[in-house]
């Protein structure tokens, strides 16, 4: 159980989150979402310990995160920050990077095998010699969720690992966590722009908006009220073919 | 009850890829199962195996290293006033022989000379590599810390203000000691910034553009008013020199670079990480700032102490990593750090051997031929790759 308690977080003097508190549980997902500037990264990033925090917990199983050095951290959550760039190298040593963690030296026969497993689950087999800046953005990106499950950790988080990418590769992606989610019990936090894959992957809505928690629960509870409050839009929530769909 | 996301799940033919292709495994030919997701046909863009398998390639370009080294390592024992065959080198190192003039050259003026040039090049493109990475940025090099400018206003400190007089070889050791300390201080300032929080690599980058600016206007100072003697005996310091050091300064150096190798090596899978960014690197786990603080410490240590003995040499660093990377575009640290360095290495004892042949009886400049015979050879390079790309 992954637990934010009163969270505030202020960078350059200003507020960015204020009095955060959400769980996340194992095999669920999470989705937080919000307008531009509303702390959705920072909130992923507060969890990293990559931004100080000003008040506030986040808990693993009880114990503070923000006490745990960079190493001990890496091998509890596992992190896909925003805009990731693909640099020269091959994609099979891109993904025995997600072992970092858990190396003293250099990777041995069964770091080997564990990368090995997760490409052939990521049907990216054909792929673990080419180079990482020539393969197509999907791609890229699933190599970068291998990289991920090879770090063999029980929290994901996401920031937005779908931007930039066609609806067939967004839908391959968000199928993927999913699977991923459920079959490895993992406590799932996604920050998410689509708000229809927001609603329909999410078990969990967080909805931020100037830092301060709007909604949070199930999809089925968001009212449109709130979410037309917080982007300013004119939207509606209609169900089509028995799934909730945002229409703007 | 189950979750959403678990109702979903189960609702399709596999809960999860994991449990899917253990199961696709045992049932089916594992090239007719299908994963939840739409996937690519893996036939239709199969890409062609490389001819040669890049492991074998790697390990030719290895051997090919090494055995460049020995080559010119021999080759430039056996050059100098006195020239000689292959075998009287070999002859003139085995220990316990009785000593000739040849092998009084060899071993007391050419091997430390050579051992020299192995570490300096070494040292010079091991820190370009570690620079490159810890600084995110292809252009660094130890010119880009200030080290060789704070070495250069060090030593001209002691030719000029200094009671040393012209003739520096008298006193070169005092030279060298202001050479390093004003390399190891101006480095010390530029890596005082990479600890403040906020400061990019890139800001440590124009930091050390600006102090290098501030200590060429120091050393352009002190020359303005020095005597003609002076100011060319300067100039002469900063051409450098791999002869100027005996057997003890070439064996500092190599100890130097040995440790450093190692300690890079073994540093090897934080640098592969740093290499996808600051972010990236925190999330595997990487304490970046202790990574990049202790990866200066080292390079300006090192680069210090080889700049201060054998003054400036410059290029090594750009050329080192980059002829490696530009052969290898995917290969990681473990491997270019030490092939980068070999490189650098095989490097210098090449130009010094033309240096010294060149124009016999002149002794060329280290620093100049390696520019003139570096930069083609890395242009030609950068185009071929650049032509490939496109």
């Amino acid at each position: 159980m992954l637990e934010i308690k009163n969270l505030d977080v202020w960078l350059a003097k200003k507020p960015i989150l204020e009095s955060v508190s959400f769980a996340a549980a194992p095999g669920r997902i999470s989705a937080v979402i919000g307008p531009n500037g509303a702390g959705k990264s920072t909130l992923i990033k507060s969890v990293m310990n990559l931004v100080k925090i000003r008040r506030g917990q986040i808990l693993w199983h009880n114990r503070d995160l923000t006490g745990f050095s960079r190493k001990a951290l890496a091998k509890t959550v596992a992190y896909l920050p925003q805009n990731s760039h693909p640099v020269p190298s091959k994609v099979y040593d891109s993904v025995l990077l997600g072992r970092k963690p858990h190396l003293s030296f250099r990777p041995g026969q069964d770091d080997r095998r564990m990368v090995d497993e997760i490409i052939e689950d990521l049907n990216l087999g054909d792929l673990k010699d080419s180079c990482v800046t020539k393969i197509s953005g999907g791609e890229f990106q699933k190599s970068l969720i291998a990289r991920l499950l090879v770090q063999n950790v029980p929290v994901m988080l996401l920031d937005e690992p779908i931007n930039h990418l066609d609806v067939k590769n967004q839908l391959e992606i968000m199928e993927l966590v999913q699977g991923l989610t459920v079959s490895r019990k993992l406590v799932s936090v996604i920050v998410l722009h689509d708000l229809n894959f927001a609603m329909g992957y999410a078990d969990e809505l967080l909805l931020l908006k100037n830092g301060k928690i709007v909604f949070s629960g199930p999809p089925e509870k968001l009212s449109v009220e709130k979410l037309k409050m917080a982007y300013q839009v004119d939207l509606k929530i209609v169900p089509i073919d028995g799934k909730l769909k945002v229409i703007f | 009850m189950p979750s959403r996301t678990e109702q979903k799940a189960l609702g399709r033919p596999g809960a999860g890829p994991r449990r899917v292709s253990q199961a696709a495994q045992q049932a089916q030919p594992a090239g007719e199962w299908r994963a939840p997701w739409p996937v690519r046909d893996p036939d239709a863009t199969k890409r062609p195996e490389p001819v040669v398998p890049r492991e074998k390639k790697r390990l030719a370009f290895i051997l090919s290293l090494i055995g460049a080294t020995i080559v010119l390592s021999v080759w430039s024992l056996a050059t100098g006033s006195i020239d000689c065959g292959p075998l009287e080198v070999i002859k003139a190192l085995i220990p316990g022989r009785p000593e000739t003039d040849l092998s009084y050259l060899i071993v007391h003026l050419r091997l430390p000379r050579l051992i020299s040039a192995l570490a300096v090049g070494g040292i010079l493109a091991l820190n370009g590599a570690v620079l490159q990475n810890v600084l995110a940025n292809p252009l660094a090099s130890s010119f880009t810390l200030g080290i060789t400018q704070g070495a250069a206003f060090g030593a001209c400190l002691a030719m000029i203000v200094l009671p040393v007089g012209a003739t520096a070889h008298v006193s070169l050791s005092l030279v060298a000691l202001c050479a390093f300390c004003g390399s190891i201080l101006t480095s010390l300032a530029v890596m005082s910034l990479s600890l403040l929080r906020g400061m990019t690599p890139q800001g440590l980058i124009l930091a050390g553009v600006a102090i290098s600016a501030l200590l060429g206007a120091g050393t352009m100072s002190l020359q303005y008013f020095a005597s003609d003697v002076q100011v060319v005996s300067t100039m002469f310091w900063t051409f450098g020199d791999l002869g100027r050091g005996g057997w003890q300064e070439s064996a500092i150096t190599m100890s130097l670079f040995l440790v450093w190798l190692a300690l890079a090596i073994f540093l090897a899978w934080d640098f592969e990480a740093l290499k996808w960014g600051e972010t990236q690197a925190q999330a595997l786990g990487i304490n970046t700032r202790r990574l990049r603080f202790f990866s200066l410490l080292l390079t300006a240590l090192t680069t210090a102490a080889a700049t201060a003995f054998f003054g400036v040499i410059g290029f090594v660093g750009l050329i080192g990593p980059h002829m490696v990377r530009l052969a290898f575009p995917r290969a990681g640290y473990m491997f270019l750090l030490p092939c980068a360095a070999l490189f650098g290495g095989t490097f210098i004892i090449a130009a010094d051997l033309l240096a010294r042949t060149m124009l016999y009886p002149l002794v060329l400049p280290i620093g100049i031929i390696c520019a003139f015979a570096g930069v083609p050879m890395f242009l030609f390079l950068l185009f071929k790759s650049a032509m490939s790309y496109a």
